[in-house]
């Protein structure tokens, strides 16, 4: 992933160049008002972006997109501590995670909406359950991390339970905590999307599908584009706040 | 005083049983310095970790000035071979750390610190990260915040033996001019022979296949030992006397104690 910040500028923005070159020569030869060219998506994109529709739906996007991943994480970092330290929660997770973990959460969307409605809670839900097993287990590696010298130390120090979680656990897993965010974040904004669909006319997912439906697929195309660079920009967020906070582990970035 | 009676350990290994420390009787003083020597596999750092609490004997018992030892205290002040210094905080942080878990407020709790680094001659590194130290650098500072413990018994496992010989001595001097500053028990393990002639009263050897004490060395070099100790003739007697013993002492082809199915 971090292809990004490697190799030189000049081949990062030929291989751009090459993409977006063939979609225009593919939209022009198709000739298929489908397939729109490269300035009529500009143009819609500008388009969108001035009336403040745009702003108003990415808004929605993010609000519930965070909010179930802030609910994800905090659910996942405890569930994954637990486990990691207590073999009783350890056996009742166990099954559990191995589970959940394969089951598309998405199935599960129907009776999200029945019970919590087509509004912005549904999502975060929805949202909020498909991050908690990416979280949950890279929480669990975290705190298995602690080296057991480090935990003869704490007990030789007689540091009670919450000492140990804040001092030397939390620590310990962070680095594991912000892989787990790098890997919830496409999830997260896939589900808000995709649950966007479907739903109360909020967000990004729900510009998509109105404009797909009316033949507007220019729209969406620039819809898209926004999805990819908010992706882009909560990645390098986190790449950014971990060299931050994980300073002792310097030149170990993901 | 601490005594230990009869104190062994085994392990269970799969489906069979390791015996790592049979039957030992120890008594050390308060104040004394004690080397523990011996090849690798003959039960020292079981012995230390019974000692500390970490680790149960499956007979025998380990009293401290008569009270038996149930687990950790901070009576017993452990410092690894590895300085176990939580990277994540600054030295003079992972000084005040016992105390912060002791509950002193961190204004004292940093000054005291400090105090404890100006001891180990680290004064000028409170605000340096782990990572910034050297290897001898970072025992001190291990050293400082086991200290902040105020532990009466100090556990030492191997503390020195990743460094360099040069360092390594410095680090030995350093430990003596403490020691004798205090009033601290010392157990101090080590598999290298003049460095537990060098540091130690006495001369606890262990052998292997099972691990036990084979003799108790009584070292009779002057007190207080500065460097100038090293040029001591006897130390070659010493030397040499400890070397027959740990060559002749039957080994364990497995060099990880004796097994019983």
């Amino acid at each position: 992933m971090d292809n990004i910040s490697r190799g030189s500028l000049f081949l990062k923005v030929l291989g751009i160049c090459v993409v977006l070159g063939s979609w225009q020569t593919f939209a022009i030869l198709s000739n298929n008002p489908l397939i729109p060219e490269l300035q009529t998506i500009c143009l819609k994109f500008l388009e969108l972006a001035r009336d403040g529709e745009l702003a108003a739906h990415a808004k929605s996007s993010l609000l519930n997109g965070f909010a179930g991943l802030s609910i994800a994480f905090v659910v996942a970092t405890m569930c994954g501590f637990l486990a990691a330290r207590s073999w009783v929660f350890d056996s009742m997770l166990h099954p559990l995670v191995s589970l959940g973990y394969p089951v598309p959460k998405l199935a599960l969307y129907p009776m999200v909406i029945l019970i919590l409605g087509l509004g912005g809670e549904s999502r975060t839900a929805q949202v909020a359950l498909e991050c908690f097993f990416p979280l949950f287990v890279q929480s669990y590696a975290g705190a298995k991390a602690v080296r057991p010298h480090m935990e003869w130390l704490a007990r030789n120090v007689d540091a009670g339970s919450w000492r140990l979680a804040k001092d030397v656990i939390l620590p310990t897993a962070l680095p594991f905590l912000f892989t787990g965010l790098r890997i919830a974040i496409p999830i997260m904004l896939i589900v808000t999307t995709v649950t966007e669909f479907i739903g109360d006319s909020h967000g990004l997912g729900f510009l998509i599908a109105r404009s797909s439906a009316y033949f507007d697929t220019a729209s969406a195309f620039a819809v898209v584009a926004v999805l990819g660079a908010l992706g882009l920009l909560a990645d390098r967020l986190v790449v950014y706040s971990r060299d931050r906070f994980v300073f002792w582990e310097k030149g170990t970035s993901l | 005083m601490i005594e230990l009676k009869g104190v062994a350990k085994t392990f269970q290994r799969g489906d069979h049983v390791v015996r790592a420390v049979t039957s030992v009787d120890l008594t050390i003083e308060g104040g004394e310095f004690v080397t523990v020597l011996g090849p690798s596999g003959c039960g020292k750092t079981t012995l230390l970790h019974m000692l500390g609490g970490f680790e149960t004997p499956t007979k025998g018992t380990v009293t401290i000035d008569g009270q038996v030892v149930t687990g950790p205290g901070r009576d017993r002040g452990m410092v690894f071979q590895d300085a176990t210094l939580f990277p994540w905080r600054t030295v003079s942080a992972n000084v005040a750390w016992p105390l912060e878990v002791n509950g002193v407020p961190k204004r004292a709790a940093r000054l005291q610190s400090a105090a404890l680094l100006e001891k180990v001659g680290l004064e000028k590194f409170g605000n340096a990260f782990p990572g910034e130290l050297s290897g001898g650098m970072r025992q001190r500072a291990a050293l400082a915040r086991t200290l902040a413990m105020e532990p009466s018994v100090l556990l030492m496992d191997e503390p020195f033996g990743a460094l360099d010989a040069q360092t390594r001595e410095i680090m030995q001097e350093e430990l003596m001019r403490l020691w004798q500053e205090s009033d601290l028990t010392v157990i101090f393990i080590t598999h290298d022979i003049s460095e537990a002639i060098f540091l130690g009263d006495r001369v606890i050897v262990m052998g292997v296949s099972p691990g036990r004490v084979i003799e108790d060395f009584k070292v009779e070099l002057d007190r207080p030992r500065t460097a100038e100790a090293r040029n001591d003739p006897r130390i070659l007697e010493y030397r040499s006397h400890l070397w027959g013993l740990l060559a002749h002492a039957p080994s364990s082809p497995s060099g990880n104690g004796s097994q019983i199915t």
